[in-house]
């Protein structure tokens, strides 16, 4: 089974729209400055929605964790294993889930600097994956 | 005015205690039944009757300590459904010390009964699980990354602490490996065969680094306790077990992608605050019950709690002294790894915990233990309770 494909809400709907194009967009607050990960209502250091916004990200950063999924406990990437699973800290400072693309699972190591990657979904939206930079 | 949680120390204490597992991994009853099995043997370990019940805790159902309460016929006066996942029956032992501690309540009963193992199905199925996760962030930002079982979500915590601390696979093996000789002499344990290192290692990996043999199992389970306070606790059937410290915190819920530092749990804040409640040091704990959903659980939880210091857990384990041969007894019972883990395993830590404290636990009795520690961590990596438990002679 491919990939489980993310539902798009009023929220989140700009940054799925933006990886059509291979956009990256990265939720910041202008009030706090300061970038927001996973995207939400309110900024969780003021609690106000007023000062958020979209900002294109460049899409670099480097390995935080990952692992290397041989037997995934849900029934999904189960046409490409094993796979990888990581965090990997934004330049922005933000701390995302990603899947580490384009390189052997071995050749992935914590601290690895990586760059954003895309792979197709079936509705002409993208998601973000990254690869070494 | 000052509050001091100090004031609680041993005003509770755990006075009827129950389990059930099997070696099959799978009980006969489920559901209610099963419930109610656990309900009785706790109350008549600690010679209560139902009717004295008068708060109820439990964190399965919809409105879980009201369905509960209707369904035995009860009317509670303190009531308390709070569910942090597998540590939550640590949290209901700390909310009930200080409502009994207050005079809220008399006679507390904390529940918890599941059966994944012969209900496989029952939960609905991936629809079930996915209407379950429904708008949670979980759905847009870590299931399309194949991030959504725990199994997944622990590895990414061992591999951080590999990286930074030179933990290797061979010690969280030999964590396994320790769980397992405890399990060798519990007749109730899924697991009882001698595992070694090795074992551990050729086992399929799941999400490296973490092996089958790393990851809990899949089993039927269930148990209760029955608190009051400890003015009462005195005239009833069994040696009270009392309640010297709690500590509770969590850092994220179910995604990890929150956990402020994925090597550091909530631990190194329950811990403290439960040690300190206590008023003991590390050198008076006899017996360590720490949640094992995979090894690497229980090392950081060794660290976390301050047994050793953080990124010292893999030289901590390596000579087996959590196993019966060593100078730490820690997770006597066999653990979530070899004894039983039905999905949430705080419920056993605290059973065994009591146990030791009682003299009851066997071959694998733990001599002169006094103070035990349990300490429950649920989500995923998310939810720490610790609680600090003590005999007569601890107070």
């Amino acid at each position: 089974m491919a990939r489980f494909e993310p539902q798009t809400n009023e929220l989140t709907a700009p940054f799925w729209d933006a990886t059509k194009e291979e956009r990256y967009l990265v939720q910041w607050c202008t009030a706090c400055n300061k970038a927001i990960y996973y995207p939400r209502e309110v900024c969780p250091g003021c609690l106000l929605s007023d000062n958020l916004e979209w900002r294109e990200s460049p899409g670099r950063g480097e390995v935080y964790t990952f692992n290397v999924t041989h037997k995934p406990g849900l029934p999904f990437m189960t046409d490409r294993l094993p796979f990888v699973v990581a965090l990997v800290t934004l330049e922005e400072g933000t701390r995302v889930v990603t899947n580490i693309v384009n390189c052997d699972p071995s050749e992935v190591s914590v601290g690895m600097p990586v760059k954003v990657a895309w792979e197709d979904l079936s509705d002409g939206r993208k998601i973000p994956v990254f690869e070494p930079a | 005015m000052s509050y001091d949680p100090r004031e609680a120390r041993g005003k509770a204490a755990i006075v009827g205690a129950i389990d059930i597992a099997s070696p099959t991994g799978m009980l006969d009853k489920k559901g209610r039944a099963l419930e109610m099995q656990m309900i009785k043997g706790a109350l008549d370990d600690a010679g209560l009757k139902v009717t004295d019940i008068d708060a109820v805790f439990s964190c399965m159902g919809m409105m879980p300590s009201m369905e509960l309460a209707e369904y035995l016929g009860i009317t509670p006066r303190y009531t308390d459904s709070t569910m942090t996942g597998g540590s939550s029956f640590e949290v209901h032992v700390e909310h009930a010390t200080a409502a009994l501690t207050l005079g809220l309540c008399d006679v507390a009963l904390i529940l918890y009964a599941q059966t994944p193992k012969s209900s496989k199905g029952d939960m609905g199925g991936m629809a079930g699980m996915m209407s379950m996760m429904g708008a949670s962030p979980m759905a847009q930002w870590d299931l399309p990354y194949g991030l959504g079982t725990p199994s997944a979500s622990y590895s990414l915590a061992a591999q951080r602490h590999m990286a930074l601390y030179g933990t290797t696979s061979e010690q969280l093996a030999q964590i396994a490996v320790s769980t397992r000789e405890w399990a060798m002499m519990n007749p109730n344990a899924r697991f009882q065969e001698a595992l070694t290192i090795d074992e551990v290692l050729s086992s399929p990996m799941v999400a490296a680094p973490l092996h089958k043999l790393d990851c809990c199992l899949v089993t039927d389970g269930a148990g209760a306790l029955i608190l009051t306070r400890a003015d009462r606790a005195k005239d009833l059937r069994r040696d009270p077990v009392y309640i010297l410290g709690t500590g509770t915190a969590h850092t994220h819920a179910m995604s990890i992608s929150q956990m402020p530092d994925i090597t550091t749990t909530s631990a190194a804040i329950s811990g403290p605050k439960a040690f300190s409640m206590a008023g003991i040091t590390h050198d008076d704990v006899d017996v360590l019950m720490t949640y094992d959903s995979f090894t690497i659980t229980t090392l950081l939880a060794l660290e976390d709690l301050g047994f050793c210091k953080k990124g010292e857990g893999g030289a901590f384990v390596e000579d087996g002294k959590l196993g019966p041969k060593g100078s730490f007894p820690t997770n006597t019972n066999g653990g979530g790894l070899s004894y039983t883990h039905p999905g949430m395993y705080g419920m056993f830590v605290l059973v065994e915990a009591v146990r030791q404290l009682r003299g009851e636990s066997g071959p694998r009795q733990v001599p002169n233990a006094k103070l035990a520690v349990a300490n429950g961590c649920g989500g995923v990596l998310s939810a720490c309770s610790t609680v600090v438990l003590g005999t007569e002679e601890t107070l």
